[in-house]
């Protein structure tokens, strides 16, 4: 054969079918996320740019915003109550975290569950168990009914009460972040400053706060990023005080504002996607810092120390018991609180809105299908990006837009999917383009969406993390013997990271029954869903049955929690058989 | 290769016949999607009969407080979903057909209705059912206890004793909240009236979301006084709940609940069928059961709780102005008490 | 395309003129390696010179910008790897941990369609070739290192590849094992006679184990030979040092007619010095000796080869002691080390702070060119 012949020729000898079609599936990940992140991020920001009209309006929505008072006093509410928040809770989750990772306090254990439960419910919860707690007639502000001589009305509507539901709400996630800082530390360091004849205190400000200062910090980011968006619980006890994220809910849905709500879902935006990019920055500085070869801390017993701890932890999870006892109980209340007679009659959910037994069967199935969807996506995303050989500048694409998602606000995904999907076309530049996504508007499609755009990036660092753990050379190995890469990923990779693909279903599914930001605005008639009929019962101040349905959620929950506790303890009885590592 | 090229191919297959199934659901013929604002413990009972009468027609309700259900209307302007608008307010009836929303349509016994029921053109866009009004609900075991007088009327509730202890509806979300605010407009003029709302202001405690909120933390005791509307407190009165109903002597304001034909590409047939049926006599008896003013007389017997005479009370309301006003009142009333609504 | 079997001097495998970045990395510098058919190629480096790179481009694994790739009188450059008939052992041996010893074996057999009968009596053969008969059901992870390790090397032989790629295979493993393995590896491949291509830091192992020795340093081959040639022989400082240990005597000075000087004495032997690539010139060199060519004598015995010094510390190293020597040289010292001899040390009597004296053969010095601070041994 001809030299120059040959070379022509080699493109088509050397076409390897199994590389182009992983290129070719991370391009389609990469379309996926355009479509269904970008997209609509897109035509929110067009919204917000615009008169209602759909003329160009440059920035005179936000120069509106911030000149009407009532409006832009809700930017610094909101700023400060995560503020107060985010310290609050990362203060207590703290010193929580620290109580388990290093001191010899008995019943770690429970004690870390007790701090997850909040995790189940939806933030409504929150502000609904506060009322009955600390309302005009909650429980401590009325002395338990006058069976105690105490009373105290702490005021609870307002920045009070808000801050205390947030907290509730940041706590367990402050708790999980810093506990994986703090046992991610070096004894040796401990014992060098032993011998060294460091105080106690010294080595705490010199050693332990050092080694946890990433955690700390992305603890506060997140913290303060859940409760600048959320608005389960300031919707519920905000009273007067108005915060950004319900002034989204009145512009959109009490005044039909959609182009206020976009403006003001772009205001919402700015400290959030700040704070990400400021989590993202400490946490790379963070990977260089992690020794190889730790030697992992055993905390011994010592009583002076522990005593303090182990009361601090009892009363938190007596506090979050309390919480989850008394919904519990006001949802079985007859007449809250003029009768205090139980009957089931609350979860009878006939002539309340929000579609009662309905709604909640179609939470639990959009649940499942976006643990389902949700998980299959994220593995694979993780697993494309992680594994695929070359294709540097694609994959680092795609690993950006996978970590996009955790800087938006369910709510701005929520009003951002109405405007992509309900637009049956769009112009673009004088064109006019039929939109094939509004096919899917008001479906379970929608929901499901959603949901897996909104709990995207956690769910793919997850799995990003558990690949990451996997010898970098099972893909060469399996190239080499010419099997294909997915027959490789099914019977390998996949069965290996089971532990990580249930957490992450377990992720979604959790996540999926308890949020309300994004799906209210997405929900149609004929899907109604439970957190939502939480939010519609609570509007139509029916407290009770908007009770009896959070703790139908916390519920559900709580048994797919105990079927994944199931799962992973056989899984980890035989993945013993197999290999050392859990 | 021909094996794997299968694998794959099943693989895909599997994966878009998953999505084709989660993305099913769009509506079907013989099947019309409704969206109301009537209250949910009042339109299931309505649409058991509808059932009875046209078992072959599906019916999707989506019910909401007055503000979303015209919120959502409005947003899905550019590609409708509902079929009908069923028992909604006039006022927000008006907006959407500002909006070229709605299609004429005259049901079945549009010639009983009062003229103040239904749209002046012909086809009427809308044609009421029945009218609400202002209603508080006052709890009496709360006013005893922190002894206050039960209040007769507007005037009464911006006494110095009742600072804090009223709730009210944001008129923007809210039907109730709105039709109330309105009614001090036109009674007083707008220099008085929203003087009167100012002093009204400084004695909420809430603005809630929906009308019937107020009503239900009455009931609950959270607080003693709610600025509701009659069917809300009758029925928990009927529920066992400490509540007492007082209509406002001096204006009681009303709007009335309408149905309307949703303009779209295709008009389905069973939409008309039911808009036929929404004015029927059947319903309207069941209508009057609870609300004494309907669009024509049923000879029902008036509910308890509600006056003698239930038109007297009302004051004279100019729907036309108050839709044209709409988002100028709304406007001006988030300006001047935004800051103390309830959130959402 | 026409296949056709090389001749037999012909290589077996040819890497021609290969350069490899990463970003502005330059891992790989024209380099090039070839080995004939059964040959056992090492190429050794240490970490970082691009040892695994260079394998990994033989393998298919690794994209490169310029060269080529020949296996068995075929062009493969470009083509994937799993095109290329290779077997591959990772240094993590990359087994699949769920699956057993038998299921890893079998792994590469299961897609080529093999029948099933046929696959289990491979399967079976080569776990017995690797000594693990009996072992088939067991996980790796209830494996010892050194039998994970001949899992891998069974893996990679199930396909019958043209080429056996060996990346730091023992590396993982105890000293012990890792000598036993040594031998195994080698006999295994001598008696399968397959091409094999093994990157290892380890200079021993490769002494011991290759045909051919491929020494790598920053991204470029800076010698090639058999193991004999690159100890005796090492073509630069680099490998004189990488490669066993080497004592450089600086302030050599080289004239014009070729005569190599240290001080004011000639170093002239039978066959004289070996004088290096690069050192060819008059000017200053550095001298260099392996410690074990090093030479202690109780006294100044006359001799052109014999210079006074004095030792410092002695180390004990079991059947040997690593002696510190002073060596003067005109008005200077030098220091260098000498590998002794127990018996050694007792019959001279040798302790620390000894005046004695020190033999260099000229025959076994080597002559480079002198480069600012290279200091050895």
């Amino acid at each position: 054969m001809r030299p120059a012949m040959s070379a022509l020729m080699r493109p088509f000898a050397n076409f390897d079918a199994m590389r182009a079609l992983r290129a070719g599936l991370l391009v389609l990940l990469c379309l996926w996320l355009v479509v269904a992140v970008l997209f609509p991020l897109a035509t929110l920001a067009v919204k917000s740019l615009t008169t209602p009209d759909g003329a160009f309006a440059g920035l005179d929505n936000f120069i509106r915003y911030f000149k009407t008072p009532a409006l832009s006093v809700s930017f610094g509410n909101s700023l400060f109550v995560s503020t107060v928040t985010t310290l609050a809770a990362v203060g207590l989750g703290f010193a929580y975290a620290y109580a388990l990772t290093r001191t010899a306090i008995p019943a770690k254990g429970f004690f870390l569950t007790v701090a997850m439960m909040p995790l189940f419910a939806p933030t409504l919860l929150n502000g609904i168990v506060l009322v009955y707690l600390f309302g005009k007639k909650g429980l401590v502000t009325t002395g338990f009914f006058g069976l105690v001589p105490f009373t105290l009305d702490i005021g609870l509507y307002g920045a009070v009460g808000i801050v205390l539901a947030e907290v509730l709400f940041v706590f367990p996630q402050a708790v999980l972040i810093l506990t994986m800082a703090l046992s991610m530390t070096d004894a040796r360091l401990y014992e060098a400053a032993y011998s060294l004849g460091a105080s106690p205190a010294r080595t705490f400000f010199t050693v332990t706060l050092p080694g946890v200062r990433y955690g700390l910090v992305s603890a506060c980011f997140v913290g303060f990023i859940l409760s600048f968006t959320d608005f389960g619980a300031p919707k519920v006890v905000g009273g007067f005080f108005n915060v950004l994220a319900t002034d989204i809910y009145k512009q959109v849905i009490g005044q039909q504002n959609f182009v206020m709500g976009a403006t003001v879902s772009m205001i919402l935006l700015i400290p959030t996607v700040l704070a990400f990019l400021a989590d993202r920055v400490s946490r790379r500085r963070q990977s260089s810092m992690i020794g190889a070869r730790s030697v992992p801390l055993v905390p011994r017993p010592d009583p002076v120390r522990d005593r303090p701890f182990f009361v601090f932890c009892l009363l938190v999870a007596l506090a979050v018991v309390t919480f989850f006892l008394v919904a519990v109980f006001a949802s079985l209340v007859k007449v809250w609180p003029y009768d205090l007679g139980l009957t089931l009659a609350h979860y009878n959910f006939s002539g309340m809105g929000g579609g009662g037994y309905r709604a909640f069967f179609n939470s639990l199935k959009m649940s499942a299908l976006s643990a389902v969807v949700g998980t299959v996506a994220t593995f694979v995303a993780a697993y494309l990006i992680e594994k695929t050989p070359g294709m540097g500048r694609i994959r680092q694409a795609a690993a950006f837009l996978c970590i996009v998602p955790l800087a938006l606000p369910g709510l701005v995904i929520g009003l951002s999917y109405i405007f992509f999907f309900n637009a049956p076309s769009f112009d673009i530049l004088g064109l006019h383009v039929p939109n094939p996504a509004n096919a899917l508007y008001a479906t379970m499609g929608i929901l499901v969406l959603s949901n897996v755009v909104h709990f995207f990036t956690v769910g793919y660092l997850t799995a990003a993390t558990a690949l990451g753990q996997l010898d970098r050379e099972f893909e060469s190995v399996s190239e080499s013997m010419g099997v294909p890469f997915y027959r490789t990923f099914l019977r390998v990779t996949a069965p290996v990271c089971l532990p990580a693909i249930l957490e992450i279903g377990l992720y979604f599914f959790v996540n999926s029954m308890a949020t309300v930001s994004a799906v209210i605005f997405l929900y149609s008639a004929d899907i109604p869903l439970a957190a939502v009929a939480v939010a519609n019962m609570d509007d139509a101040g029916d407290i009770a049955p908007a009770c009896a349905m959070s703790v139908l959620i916390v519920a559900a929950n709580v048994v797919v929690r105990i079927l994944y506790g199931l799962a992973t303890s056989r899984l980890r009885r035989r993945a013993q058989a197999f290999a050392g590592k859990g | 290769m021909l094996r794997r090229s299968h694998a794959l191919a099943g693989m895909i297959l599997g994966f878009v016949v998953t999505l084709g199934l989660i993305f099913s659901g769009l509506a079907r013929a013989g099947e019309i999607l409704v969206y109301t604002a009537l209250e949910d413990d009042e339109y299931p009972g309505y649409l058991e009969l509808f059932k009875k009468d046209h078992p072959d027609i599906t019916v999707k309700v989506v019910r909401d407080s007055t503000g979303i259900i015209t919120a959502k209307l409005l947003a899905e302007k550019d590609n409708p979903q509902a079929d009908v608008v069923w028992g909604t307010a006039a006022t927000s009836l008006l907006v959407c057909d500002q909006n070229g929303m709605l299609e004429g349509y005259a049901p079945k016994n549009l010639d009983k209705v009062a003229s103040q029921f239904r749209d002046a053109a012909n086809p009427p866009h809308w044609v009421g059912i029945k009218a609400w009004e202002t209603g508080f609900c006052v709890n009496t075991v709360e006013s005893e206890q922190q002894k206050l007088p039960i209040p007769a009327s507007m005037a009464d509730l911006v006494k110095p004793e009742y600072k804090g202890k009223i709730v009210m509806p944001n008129p923007a979300s809210s039907g109730t909240g709105f039709l109330t605010v309105s009614a001090v407009l036109q009674t007083m003029g707008e220099e008085k009236g929203w003087q009167f709302l100012d002093k009204l202001h400084d004695n909420i405690a809430q603005y809630t979301h929906s009308g019937s909120k107020p009503c239900k933390m009455a009931g609950a005791g959270e607080f003693p006084i709610g600025i509701s509307f009659g069917y809300r407190g009758i029925i928990q009165k009927q529920k066992g709940e400490p509540v007492q109903t007082v209509f406002p002597a001096d204006g009681c304001g009303w709007d009335v609940e309408a149905n309307a034909l949703v303009k779209k590409a295709t008009i389905k047939p069973e939409a008309k069928v039911f808009l036929d049926w929404a004015l029927g006599a059947d319903v309207m008896k069941m209508y009057a059961k609870v609300y004494p003013l309907t669009a024509y007389p049923t000879g029902v017997a008036i509910p308890e709780g509600y006056p003698a005479d239930p038109f007297k009370i009302l004051v004279k309301n100019d729907f036309q102005w108050a839709a044209k006003n709409r988002d100028r009142i709304l406007a001006e009333w988030t300006k001047r008490y935004g800051s103390k609504s309830e959130a959402k | 395309m026409p296949q056709r079997s090389p001749g037999k001097d012909e290589p077996y495998l040819l890497v021609e003129n290969v350069t490899k970045r990463f970003g502005s990395f330059h891992a790989l510098r024209d380099v090039g390696l070839a080995a004939l058919a059964g040959e056992f190629v090492c190429i050794l480096g240490p970490s970082g010179c691009g040892k695994t790179t260079m394998l990994r481009v033989v393998a298919g694994l690794e994209s490169h910008e310029a060269g080529r790739v020949v296996l068995a009188g075929r062009d493969v450059t470009g083509l994937p790897v799993s095109r290329r008939n290779v077997g591959i052992v990772f240094q993590s041996y990359a087994l699949f941990p769920n699956l057993t010893a038998s299921e890893n074996v079998g792994y590469g057999l299961k897609s080529r369609n093999t029948a099933r009968g046929a696959r289990h009596d491979r399967v079976k053969e080569l776990l017995r070739l690797v000594g693990l008969t009996g072992l088939g059901d067991v996980y790796p992870a209830r494996l010892s290192g050194g039998q994970q390790q001949r899992v891998a090397l069974a893996r990679a032989m199930a396909l019958s590849p043209r080429l056996l790629l060996l990346d730091e295979p023992l590396s993982a493993l105890d000293a012990k094992v890792r000598v036993m393995l040594r031998g195994e590896i080698r006999a295994l491949q001598r008696r399968l006679g397959v091409t094999t291509v093994m990157v290892t830091h380890d200079q021993e192992e490769a002494l011991t184990m290759a045909d051919r020795i491929l020494v790598m340093h920053q991204g470029m081959v800076v010698q090639d030979g058999s193991p004999r040639d690159i100890y005796d022989a090492p073509a630069t400082p680099f490998v004189a040092s990488f490669i066993g240990a080497m004592n450089f005597i600086s302030g050599g000075r080289r004239h014009p007619d070729g005569t190599v000087f240290l001080g004011s004495r000639s170093i002239r032997g039978e066959s004289g010095p070996r004088i290096a690539r690069g050192a060819e010139e008059a000017g200053e060199v550095t001298l260099a000796i392996r410690p074990e060519d090093v030479i202690l004598a109780p006294n100044l015995t006359d001799g052109p080869d014999m210079w006074p010094g004095k030792t410092r510390r002695m180390e004990f190293r079991g059947g040997a002691y690593r002696v510190e020597v002073t060596l003067f040289v005109g008005g200077g010292e030098r220091g260098i080390v000498a590998d002794v001899s127990a018996e050694t040390v007792r019959r001279l009597e040798l302790r620390e702070d000894m005046g004695l004296a020190v033999g260099l053969c000229p025959d076994r010095m080597h002559v480079y060119r002198a480069e600012p601070r290279t200091e050895g041994a």
